[in-house]
């Protein structure tokens, strides 16, 4: 529903894309209605499996295909109870699906969920390894919120290491200044107190000054300078800069 | 690096007044495809889109669809068991379309059609012990799941069943260095989960933990110089923030921190003027979603020809009033 330019088509391309969609929809129907069929408490059939894949990688929003995955990964940990391998292999299967389909379709919450989910409920989960990802994929998008807030998720696993988030920000916003929210994530990471705020505050103006028609610094600008640790006179100083 | 400013330019021949009669074409064509491609394919979020469609028409004093059938279909959607409402009937219960079906419920003044014992029951059920709300039994949380939880439960009269305090008290700890909320704690402001924080507050009447004229500074600063509103620092304006953003302004009672007028044009342009229905920018595909939050956002900007909205459910005042609910808005 977003971003999508009207565009004016032929009578024949209509037709074409009519036909197109026509297969579309009974595709799909009649892979919901055999997926929906065989969904049982107990046991799940493979092909089922395979088709929700398909609907997936094409439509990540169909929740309910994605709750029904995780019914079958029940079911799967159930059943694998005494082989830890086949389960992880059968897990990391599910976890490259997933990539593919963030691939696919960046901003869809339940596909990042999912992943979440997956490694929740994985015996042997590799946290680091998600970390590495997320990195890689906020170098694609680095305002895509979904991956921030999947890193936060993860970084609540692995423990936050202060030092190295905070070089990880400087290095975000040497790459772009203007990405409010490499700026927001500093604002969470930064305790503002008199040995902190006088490197804040020097960051923050090389920000604005560098492109002051950027918006993305100023608020960070605003809520440095409003702190009470800031001295009057620094205070007024700062201002009076703004002036030229 | 220069930035480049991120807007859109108006043209020269944009529409400048509604287009009333074009829009009902469209929504009620939109409600009477249930098989064209759009409506198969957006099946996963049926219940949602009728909300959309059936508030639109509702501000614009129409309601083409036979109630029944409407109510039917909502009855049909929910699950015995967990008491949650599906987005359509073979979809999984969720609370964001569990709030939709009240919605339309509320509309029609036919909230005796469901079981709202389960309803309550349901909304109950996911909240966890910090206050938070899943969005269905899988675990997802999100501020939206907060909003969803009260809106539903305020418009069913049963907020008492869930831990207010609690429920605040996370809503809290989600409010950012910028005055703004986002999705979880720590989470980036989004003009979207503002909203829904914002809303939240005014419907539990907590209010006075924003810190007002931040976070309006925030909110007002949205506005580009095509007269729309983004959502984020640096994105592109879109019709459905014109809503996130004002209505949010609204509850905070500094709604004429915007330009009107600019984003009145802005929103106009946004019209389809062949086939109705608004479009998140001008000569973009237009869609219900975007058509509500185009007539509810010029409601608040107090077009009058327009029903009055009431800013936290984003459902005709009047039928809010009937309900007797009232919410709170800042001076
Ligand atoms: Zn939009």
């Amino acid at each position: 529903m977003h971003g999508r330019i009207k565009v004016r088509t032929t009578e024949e391309q209509k037709i074409l894309k009519d036909k197109e969609n026509k297969r579309k929809i009974c595709a799909y129907k009649k892979g919901m209605a055999y997926i929906l069929s065989s969904r049982k408490k107990d046991s799940y059939d493979p092909e089922s499996f395979s088709i929700s894949s398909q609907i997936l990688l094409l439509n990540p929003h169909v929740y309910t295909l994605w709750n029904y995955r995780k019914e079958v990964i029940l079911m799967e940990i159930q059943k694998c109870c005494n082989m830890e391998n086949e389960l992880v292999k059968f897990l990391e299967k599910e976890l490259d699906f997933t990539q593919q389909c963030i691939y696919n379709s960046p901003k869809c919450y339940s596909t990042w969920h999912h992943r979440y989910w997956i490694l929740e409920n994985h015996p042997s989960p590799n946290w680091d390894n998600e970390y590495t990802l997320c990195l890689k994929y906020l170098t694609v998008d680095d305002r895509n919120f979904l991956c921030w807030d999947y890193r936060r998720l993860i970084l609540n696993k692995t423990g936050l290491c202060l030092e190295k988030e905070l070089e990880f920000s400087t290095d975000r916003l040497n790459i772009n200044f203007s990405n409010y929210s490499s700026w927001h994530y500093r604002s969470t990471l930064r305790v503002l107190n008199a040995d902190t705020l006088e490197n804040e505050l020097n960051l923050v103006q090389n920000a604005v000054f560098t492109d002051p028609y950027d918006t993305s610094a100023w608020f960070y600008f605003r809520w440095i300078l409003n702190h009470k640790e800031i001295l009057r006179e620094k205070r007024k100083e700062v201002l009076e800069s703004l002036k030229n | 690096m220069g930035s480049i400013l991120k807007d859109v330019e108006l043209k020269e021949n944009i529409p400048t007044t509604v287009i009333f009669s074009k829009h009902i074409e469209f929504l009620t064509d939109y409600g009477q495809q249930k098989e064209s491609y759009e409506a198969v394919m957006t099946d996963y979020l049926r219940m949602s889109g009728m909300y959309w469609c059936l508030t639109a028409l509702e501000l614009i004093n129409t309601s083409p669809f036979p109630k029944n059938d409407i109510v039917e279909f909502i009855k049909s959607c929910q699950d015995t068991e967990s008491g949650g409402i599906s987005a359509s009937n073979d979809h999984d219960p969720h609370l964001l379309y569990t709030l939709s079906a009240v919605q339309i419920l509320c509309l029609y003044d036919s909230l005796d059609a469901i079981d709202l014992e389960g309803v309550t029951r349901y909304v109950a059920s996911l909240q966890n012990p910090d206050g938070s709300f899943a969005g269905d039994k899988w675990g997802e949380i999100d501020t939206r799941f907060s909003f969803c939880a009260v809106a539903t439960l305020s418009l069913i009269k049963k907020l008492d069943v869930i831990n207010i305090d609690k429920a605040v008290e996370f809503v809290k700890s989600c409010m950012n260095f910028d005055g703004g909320f986002g999705s979880r704690p720590q989470s980036e402001s989004h003009a979207g989960l503002i909203y829904c924080c914002v809303a939240f507050l005014s419907i539990t009447g907590k209010l006075d933990i924003v810190n007002q004229d931040n976070l309006a500074w925030w909110l007002c600063e949205r506005q580009l110089p095509s007269g729309g509103l983004n959502g984020r620092p640096e994105k592109l304006p879109d019709v459905c923030y014109s809503w996130w953003v004002l209505s949010s302004l609204a509850m905070l009672g500094r709604l004429h921190w915007i330009d009107r007028n600019a984003l009145k044009k802005y929103i106009l342009a946004c019209q389809d003027i062949e086939t109705g229905g608004f479009a998140d920018r001008p000569g973009d595909m237009p869609d219900p979603y975007h058509t509500l939050f185009g007539l509810a956002a010029l409601s608040l900007l107090g077009l009058e020809s327009i029903e009055k909205v009431n800013a936290a459910f984003c459902m005709p005042q009047s039928v809010i009033d009937k309900l007797q609910i009232h919410i709170q808005m800042l001076q």
